[in-house]
């Protein structure tokens, strides 16, 4: 792959377009590292997102002509991401969303796998916006991070974390309003 | 694919990278929600900062993406692009760049079932028509009178097969492409109409029907309602709700006039067909009103087909 390997995102994506193997297999070496993390912060269920990040990947592969060319291939690829998950809960109608249980985990702090190095080197990254967003709960969390982040819209939102429309629009506000002054 | 650290880490894009610390951190999912969100936002535009992430990973997710990795490429060599369900079973030419030649998108929007499901219902008309013919009591004045009064609905039957449903050749395309969803039922409705349209004017013509100009607008009204609705109930269900309505609107007053609807009820609608109601020059107005509404609410409701049909699970894809 020394060829693959001089290429940027773009011009990977636009040569498996066109049916390159190789340079879609570049394209998967370079995203799929980004992606899997990011979905693994967002869902609990490591079947699910092995499933997401294959099904992400295929829709790269088949519809890789259908990217437009503006702004980063890497954001492209995880809207898809984003949307797959989407449409993962949006298919399940059980109650209670894992992936506001994926949040709560996520803002308790280091688990028990954590060695003491590690845990200094973590101490060092917290600060008074770190504490801050420890501040909210997870519940407004999970809408920040779902609307603003992820750039899913308010439905989509809905659908992930499993709460109305209306519920995400004004736990956005409060978290909105929170943040500002925490920090002011 | 290693990262040449020395040279790269301050000098390309923003000149900020992230640090190996924090890179560790959020691989173990241990950083916390403020580092993860800014490292999330540089990963997507920095492919330095993803190689030195990848190689921060654990054992657990390097196994999974080389799984994943290996059930892609079987995926893949299998159903090469493009996107068309034909094309999965034929081998891919390179260098084609297949998706965006004219015959894949006219797959995509022509669908065979929805063709066929309208050309049934307008034979179904026709012979209902030929059915109720000759002897009515108003004199049997001419035939195409049951087939008039039910044009508006024949399309329906292939509106409700017009929704992108997951398993669907081109659900893909629809996560890829903003809007594509919406356009894609209505480049796949649009089809519907101009086959059945002419199919039904066509054929009522042949059988001395009325002017087809009256039931061209509830028509629309119709076709458009299903379109709205289906961003709530579903486009197959709301589809068969506008053609049940439809049909409760023009039958439903000879079945309560006379408790049955039986042979003679239907000849005498026919006979009578270009005195309904529903067709009449009030009813042209409110399907003109209904039809510009509902195209307002599925303009402000339209996010909802770009996401496949729930009612088509994993199971069948």
């Amino acid at each position: 792959m020394g060829l693959v390997a001089e290429l940027d995102d773009a011009a990977l994506l636009r040569a498996a377009a066109v049916g390159d193997a190789a340079a879609f297999e570049g394209l998967y070496e370079r995203m799929a590292p980004m992606v899997l993390l990011r979905l693994r912060r967002r869902c609990p269920e490591a079947d699910v997102v092995a499933d997401v990040l294959q099904e992400t990947f295929t829709a790269v592969w088949r519809s890789a002509s259908s990217w437009d060319g503006r702004g980063d291939v890497g954001a492209w690829v995880w809207t898809i991401a984003a949307r797959r998950l989407v449409d993962v809960y949006r298919r399940r109608t059980a109650a209670g969303s894992p992936v506001l249980r994926a949040i709560e985990t996520n803002g308790a702090g280091a688990p028990a796998v954590a060695s003491a190095e590690e845990q200094v080197m973590d101490g060092l990254l917290a600060g008074p916006l770190e504490a801050a967003m420890r501040s909210l709960s997870p519940e407004l969390r999970g809408v920040l991070q779902a609307t603003v982040l992820d750039g899913l819209s308010t439905r989509e939102a809905s659908v992930l974390l499993g709460i109305p429309e209306g519920t995400v629009k004004t736990r956005a506000m409060r978290a909105r309003s929170v943040l500002r002054q925490a920090l002011a | 694919m290693n990262p040449s650290e020395d040279l790269g880490r301050f000098q390309t894009g923003t000149g900020w990278h992230a640090a190996p610390a924090l890179l560790a951190a959020y691989a173990g999912g241990r950083a916390g929600p403020v580092d993860s969100w800014s490292l999330e936002m540089h990963l997507v535009s920095c492919a330095l900062c993803r190689a030195e992430l990848a190689l921060a990973m654990r054992p657990v997710e390097q196994a999974t993406l080389d799984a994943v990795r290996a059930r892609i490429l079987a995926d893949t060599s299998t159903s090469p692009q493009p996107v068309t369900g034909r094309a999965r079973r034929t081998p891919a030419v390179p260098g084609l760049g297949a998706p965006l030649a004219w015959t894949a998108r006219a797959r995509l929007v022509l669908q065979p079932a929805a063709l066929a499901a309208v050309l049934v219902a307008v034979l179904l008309a026709v012979g209902l028509d030929l059915l109720t013919r000759g002897s009515g009591p108003a004199g049997g004045t001419g035939g195409g009178g049951l087939l008039w009064l039910l044009a508006p609905a024949l399309p329906l039957g292939g509106v409700a097969l017009c929704s992108v449903r997951d398993g669907d050749a081109c659900g893909e395309a629809i996560l890829a492409t903003p809007s594509a969803g919406l356009r894609l039922t209505l480049w796949r409705t649009l089809a519907v109409l101009a086959v059945s349209v002419p199919a039904a004017i066509a054929v009522g013509a042949a059988i001395g029907a009325p002017q087809p100009g009256l039931w061209l607008l509830p028509c629309l009204a119709l076709t458009s309602t299903a379109l709205a609705l289906g961003t709530i109930i579903g486009l197959e269900r709301a589809a068969a709700v506008s053609g049940g309505a439809w049909c409760a609107l023009v039958l439903g007053p000879a079945l309560l006039d006379s408790g049955a609807l039986g042979l003679t009820e239907l000849q005498g609608l026919a006979a009578a067909a270009t005195d309904a109601p529903a067709l009449g020059p009030v009813a042209q107005g409110l399907w003109a009103a209904a039809a510009v509404t509902a195209a307002l609410v599925l303009v402000h409701r339209r996010v909802s087909y770009e996401h496949l049909s729930p009612a088509h699970l994993r199971s069948a894809a």
